[in-house]
């Protein structure tokens, strides 16, 4: 019987030491080597990290930090309410509510970057509307006597390749991520607590600052979780929307591993994504009890 | 006490906002369905109605080719998942040992990691082993990251199930091989479905990992729009993109039917 376990273990076993424990020492290890365009010498240097505290590529780690910061910031303040109205929806629409906030999840994120770009490119579907009300509104001026001689031609106003506009797909890709957490936080709490300090005379106001937010914060500090981590290396938001204009982290590494092929680098740059990505989980789980990460 | 329903003048605030949020949420989506129907062969004008480039998509052979390798990867991928993940997680229900606990949490990893590092991880490790970038590496790659939604659900399956059953098929004299695949495999069944399907689905539109292990002959559809997003992109891209969110829907509504279904 328990020989029996063992091989219907051993597969499983085999492959998480040869596709995750494996590869993930390996890049720890290549983070210690000498390398360069030339290959992998395995001689144990810092000059990795030395080269990644370097003015450039240390403002590169700088910017994706504030860039994930940012991230996580606006999709807390819009991913909050979100989860907070969704949780106090009517029982029969939360279903609905979720699974229209899940199904992101699983359907591709790069075709949902292409909408966009397609959508913000100067001659897409945004320019098209503001274009239509430019007209409309010089129209009226003509109508009533401004503008005789036509009206003045509308020029697109052009978001994409700004900086702007990549916080603005990278909170749009993150926002399930941090609705989740909050909605079950959320749609737990004890409706009851919230009447009682309703009915001790707390303002609807006062009573959600008082009562439900501590209460939900929890759920908010895993939702900053799950949205910083991934967001760090979320290349193909800045690399569609942005144009690849400014380089995040990301993009490095993907530029040092193809065109630099300088894989020491790129694994030293995994390394900090990947020790910035333990420490924000051992804060999620200070704060909560680890029982929170239940999205899939 | 004030009446029963506090219905004050924003009580329109929560409704609006939900329902302006999941509109921003899904317009791409929309976008992108929506310009697989125009007729203007490049540019963005809307120009009519067509549905002339879903045939289309099979004449042109890099689109053929990107949506064939898409379902390749993930059907090899699911199948090795389904095998490593149904088996691994019927043999941890039944010994709970500190080494399998362990086991367990190191290979849901591949789900809580930043993507970026998992690929980074899969192309130097490849390398290192002599395994070519192309169809196989990507295989890996993707199968390591669909064991956990198969070993999560079937772990959570066993959980509430009773192991009468396959001791009295035992009893009755079943080899344990016989016992596994006659009664257990069947009872556990939806479970094995539901992850399969998901972690399906989450091949077919993973575009991080595929993008650092894929060759030049094992271009998944994500990486060919990846690649074709910053040129002119033809309608046909459009078509392919609706028809893969078509197959990624399919899959995860199968997904939640075997879910939710009890024995």
């Amino acid at each position: 019987m328990k020989k029996r376990g063992i091989g219907m273990l051993l597969p499983l076993w085999v492959w998480t030491l040869l596709f995750v424990v494996f590869p993930m020492g390996y890049i720890l290890l290549l983070s210690f080597v000498s390398g360069d365009a030339f290959g992998i010498r395995y001689v144990f240097t810092l000059d990795n990290y030395r080269r990644l505290l370097s003015a450039d590529l240390l403002a590169c780690v700088v910017r994706t930090l504030k860039m994930s910061g940012l991230t996580t910031l606006f999709a807390l303040l819009a991913g909050y309410p979100f989860a907070y109205f969704m949780a106090r929806a009517k029982k029969r629409w939360r279903t609905t509510l979720l699974l229209l906030i899940v199904i992101p999840f699983w359907t591709s994120a790069l075709m949902r970057m292409f909408g966009w770009r397609i959508f913000f490119e100067s001659n897409g579907v945004f320019n098209g509307v503001l274009k239509w009300f430019h007209d409309l509104w010089y129209g009226f001026l003509r109508l009533f006597g401004g503008y005789a001689d036509g009206m003045p031609k509308y020029r697109p106003v052009k978001l994409l390749y700004t900086r702007g506009l990549v916080l603005f797909g990278m909170v749009y890709t993150m926002l399930p991520f941090m609705v989740l957490p909050i909605y079950s936080s959320v749609e737990k709490q004890d409706v009851s607590l919230r009447e009682a300090s309703r009915d001790l005379g707390a303002n609807p106001f006062v009573s959600f600052l008082t009562v439900s937010l501590p209460l939900s914060l929890p759920g908010a500090i895993s939702g900053c979780v799950l949205v910083f981590v991934p967001s760090m290396g979320l290349f193909f938001v800045n690399q569609i929307l942005g144009g690849g204009k400014v380089n995040y982290l990301g993009d490095l590494i993907d530029y040092y591993i193809k065109g630099g092929r300088d894989w020491a680098l790129s694994a030293a740059m995994s390394m900090t994504i990947l020790v910035l990505t333990f420490l924000s989980m051992a804060i999620y789980r200070r704060f909560s009890g680890g029982d929170e990460m239940g999205v899939f | 006490m004030k009446g029963k329903k506090r219905r004050g003048r924003f009580s329109w605030v929560p409704n609006f906002y939900l329902i302006l949020v999941l509109l921003i949420l899904y317009l791409p989506t929309f976008v992108v369905v929506a310009y697989s129907f125009n007729q203007q062969k490049d540019g963005l004008k809307w120009t009519g109605f067509t549905t002339e480039w879903y045939p289309k998509l099979f004449q042109t052979r890099q689109i053929m080719e990107a949506m064939r390798n898409s379902l390749i990867v993930a059907g090899a991928s699911c199948l090795i998942a389904a095998v490593i993940g149904t088996l691994g997680g019927v043999a941890m229900a039944r010994r709970k040992s500190r080494l399998s606990g362990a086991v367990e949490s190191i290979s849901a990893i591949p789900i809580m990691l930043p993507e970026i590092v998992l690929g980074l991880a899969f192309l130097v490790t490849f390398s290192l082993f002599g395994i070519e970038r192309g169809l196989l590496s990507t295989v890996l790659a993707h199968a390591t990251f669909c064991i956990p939604y198969v070993l999560i659900l079937v772990r959570s399956r066993l959980a509430g199930l009773d192991p009468a059953y396959e001791e009295a098929a035992r009893d009755l004299g079943a080899s344990p091989m016989k016992a596994l695949l006659t009664v257990t495999v069947p009872l556990i069944a939806p479970a094995i479905l539901s992850g399969v399907f998901l972690a399906f689905a989450m091949s077919l539109d993973d575009f991080v990992i595929s993008f650092f292990v894929k060759g030049a002959e094992s271009t998944t559809y994500p990486v060919y729009v990846y690649g074709r997003v910053k040129t002119s992109v033809p309608p046909t891209v459009n078509a392919m993109c609706t028809v893969m969110l078509g197959v990624t829907l399919l899959a995860v509504a199968l997904s939640q039917l075997f879910k939710t279904r009890k024995r």
